[in-house]
């Protein structure tokens, strides 16, 4: 083993390769968190993770940590009961935003209501991946999909104001800007209070295609050309990546 | 940099074929072109510079980079290389 390498220690390796699509981002952002967890040396005991479903939600499987795999939308829920009954657990949600913030938005208003001091990590791949690529709630406006031939007449949903006026934790990053996804979830992870941090990720077969991209390495260059990085801002445009301030302070301190 | 020092090699590439999928993200990532797939397997060319593009984009973990000592590669020369 080597400093590259430690962070295989948080996955089940003999269930590796995982179910993903050859491409698919969400190994990518996979790794990256087992990177965070190996930097900040979270403890294998005591450390939890929750998933829901999709593609995202196969995570919590994989993880070789305590782990629950939910119901549909229903990751953060039980985080926050496992938070509530445990305080000293670290627990940390890691699912789809179909799943996060369609099925389950409901729960995740309440979560960032409540300011449960859990870690949600969502790939955001604006589709819902496993059941074929119908619209999400982040789906971008005009985009076509299953559900949306004709392209999404909705606009997409942003949550970054509840965080804001909650004074929680939201950052918005990308498969591409690997260091930047590092620094997102680790200062997520050391967030005293609810932290979100929506990963754009390319789900490359059931999205990418159907948007014309050849194969999932022109997907993470377009993230790399489209997102800029902002990391001062009170607020995210669209197309900016970075980590929102609440209305106290982040702490830097453990 | 001269062609003479990017073709030195400086890293074994060590690929997990029970992991790889072939999606190609390490192919198009690698700066010289070391990596390729060929009848549905990824092959290695043996001029990595351990730069690591590969391994760190890699969602599948299935590849890693063993860094050669670069003493014994390029005479006089850190073997840091400063790919990212
Ligand atoms: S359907 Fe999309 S999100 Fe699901 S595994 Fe395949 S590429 Fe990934
Ligand atoms: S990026 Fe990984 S899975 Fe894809 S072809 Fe390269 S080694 Fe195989
Ligand atoms: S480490 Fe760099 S040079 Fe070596 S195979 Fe990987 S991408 Fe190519």
């Amino acid at each position: 083993m080597n400093k590259e390498t430690d962070f295989k220690r948080f996955l089940k390796l003999d269930l590796l390769p995982t179910p993903w699509c050859p491409g698919c981002g969400n190994g990518i952002v996979l790794k990256t968190i087992c990177q965070v967890f190996d930097e900040l040396d979270m403890p294998m005991k005591g450390t939890v993770v929750v998933s829901g479903i999709g593609c995202a939600g196969r995570s919590a499987g994989f993880f070789n940590l305590d782990s629950v795999h939910t119901a549909h939308g229903r990751a953060i829920p039980v985080a926050e009961g496992i938070k509530y009954a445990n305080e000293a657990l670290n627990v940390v949600v890691v699912s789809g935003d179909g799943d996060l913030l369609g099925i389950g938005g409901n729960h995740l208003l309440h979560a960032i209501r409540r300011k449960t001091d859990i870690t949600v990590i969502c790939y955001a791949n604006e589709i819902y991946g496993m059941t074929g690529g119908q619209a999400s709630p982040i789906t971008p406006h005009n985009i076509k999909t299953l559900t949306t031939p004709d392209g999404n007449p909705d606009y997409p949903t942003d949550v970054q104001p509840l965080f804001r006026h909650n004074n929680s934790y939201f950052a918005r990053t990308t498969a591409y800007h690997l260091n930047h996804m590092k620094k997102c979830i680790r200062e997520a992870l050391k967030f005293k209070g609810f932290s979100f941090v929506e990963v754009r990720t390319m789900c490359i077969v059931n999205y990418g295609r159907r948007l014309g991209y050849k194969n999932s390495n022109e997907m993470l260059l377009h993230y790399k050309e489209f997102y800029k990085i902002n990391d001062s801002a009170g607020e995210l445009a669209g197309n900016e990546i970075g980590i929102v301030k609440g209305l106290s302070q982040i702490t830097d301190d453990r | 940099m001269s062609e003479e020092k990017t073709r030195k090699r400086k890293g074994i590439v060590h690929i997990n074929h029970g992991y790889c999928k072939r999606c190609g993200i390490c192919v198009n990532f690698c700066p010289v072109k070391n990596l390729e797939i060929r009848q549905q397997k990824l092959v290695e060319l043996e001029r990595c510079i351990a730069c690591r593009m590969c391994q760190r984009y890699c969602p599948d973990i299935a590849i890693e980079i063993e860094e050669i000592d670069a003493k014994t590669v390029i005479t006089g020369k850190s073997g840091y290389s400063n790919g990212g």
